[in-house]
């Protein structure tokens, strides 16, 4: 009896761990074709009038507007702009030539764009008189989209404003994610934001890893 | 001359084109770059022609710096360290952490500059390569006795270690030095890497 009493309580805690380690806190949700993203159960859309049933949402496309962007709450006072249409002002066509461009890049044109997109974002921080930094980087979502990983912080009175930026160069088209929170560093409101940035990833089906 | 002549010639046209004098090497592992044939490399002051070496990580002792020297006055050189365990934690770290990361290792790339030479400039950005492997990609450029002296570094947080690749060069910007070097600095990939950017 104590055998099979202590087999059930470690099949528990097995059980336990292991969706505490696939994080059972959140919810892995289609982003756009093969993008996922990880976000809280209780997150709200922004002028959605009704609370989304995330259970039922597989995708984040039906819930886009025809401008194709959308706003995602999910609590610590960050809000989730995602973009999944042409690069902002650019016809469709012009956005694919610019999408593979960039994708095809060799690493040094990618580390001067990525150079003068860091020098653009330092005059924007610059040209506003607060006072604050940023950095501009590139990553990669697997081994098929390039992106640009970016983040700005500044002051506004006492408090501090953050700015994380998660531009994945998809197959003709950019999506854009950006995430904007008030807080100090290491505050649960970056927490939570690098949790979410962390988490966008391939579909685990399209993963090469 | 026959259709199939034709067809075979334009599909052999490109690789002929990439291989004329270049070489593909293998950095260590499953990192490979291509280097022009001429390249000779210089261990403790031999030097020994590039053709007749299979892997760099065969011939100097990790940890060891090893010198490529190249055409057009660009100076190549290779480090692999043992240090995996730096190596693992930054492949683990979490978007933010790895901005911060990159933010500290601009700020070395910079200080580093500006102890070579004056008006020393630096920029360091991550990337990855393969999708597998965090990289840091750095540019710096300063000034000595007159002379404009630039370098592209590629540092590779790699399974076994940290892969660091540097080129230096003196001369203005669209030499044919930097040429040169940015190319062997785009070459950087995993081996057998379809994509052009891995």
């Amino acid at each position: 009896m104590t055998r099979y009493l202590l087999s059930k309580f470690a099949a528990i805690l097995v059980v336990l761990y292991i969706s505490n380690a696939f994080g059972a806190e959140t919810l892995r949700i289609v982003v756009f074709d093969d993008i996922m993203i990880s976000i809280p159960p209780e997150t709200t859309v922004k002028g959605h009038s009704t609370e989304v049933n995330w259970e039922e949402t597989k995708s984040l496309s039906s819930l886009i507007p025809s401008d194709g962007k959308i706003t995602l709450l999910p609590g610590q006072g960050i809000e989730i702009n995602i973009g999944t249409g042409n690069t902002e002002g650019t016809a469709a066509s012009e956005s694919e030539k610019y999408v593979q461009t960039i994708q095809k890049m060799s690493r040094a044109e990618w580390i001067n764009w990525l150079t003068n997109m860091n020098r653009a974002l330092i005059f924007d921080i610059q040209n506003r008189k607060v006072k604050g930094a940023g950095l501009v980087s590139g990553d990669q979502v697997g081994n098929r989209y390039r992106a640009m990983l970016a983040r700005s912080v500044w002051y506004e009175g006492e408090a501090l404003q953050n700015l994380a930026i998660l531009d994945v160069f998809h197959k003709k088209s950019m999506i854009g994610f950006t995430l904007k929170w008030s807080g100090p560093e290491g505050g649960e409101g970056e927490k939570l934001a690098d949790q979410i940035l962390s988490s966008i990833a391939l579909a685990p089906d399209q993963s090469e890893h | 001359m026959s259709y199939r002549t034709i067809i075979l010639l334009i599909a052999f046209m490109p690789r002929f084109a990439q291989a004329a004098g270049w070489v593909d090497v293998i950095a260590s592992d499953d990192i490979a770059l291509s280097l022009p044939e001429k390249a000779v490399v210089k261990i403790a002051g031999a030097a020994s022609k590039l053709a007749d070496i299979g892997s760099l990580a065969d011939l100097a002792e990790r940890g060891v710096t090893t010198e490529i020297v190249l055409d057009n006055n660009v100076k190549f050189s290779v480090c692999i360290s043992d240090d995996f365990a730096t190596a693992r934690r930054t492949n683990a770290y979490s978007r933010l952490e790895w901005l911060l990361f990159q933010a500290r290792a601009g700020a070395t790339f910079l200080e580093q500059a500006r102890t070579e030479g004056s008006d020393g400039i630096a920029f360091a950005s991550g990337d990855r390569i393969g999708g597998r492997y965090r990289t840091i990609s750095a540019q710096s450029a300063w000034t000595k006795d007159g002379a404009k002296y630039s370098r592209i570094s590629l540092d590779i947080f790699h399974k076994d270690g940290i892969v660091s690749f540097n080129l230096d060069w003196t001369g203005l910007r669209g030499s044919s030095s930097e040429k040169l070097a940015t190319e062997i600095f785009s070459s950087v990939r995993i081996k057998n890497a379809s994509n052009q950017h891995d």
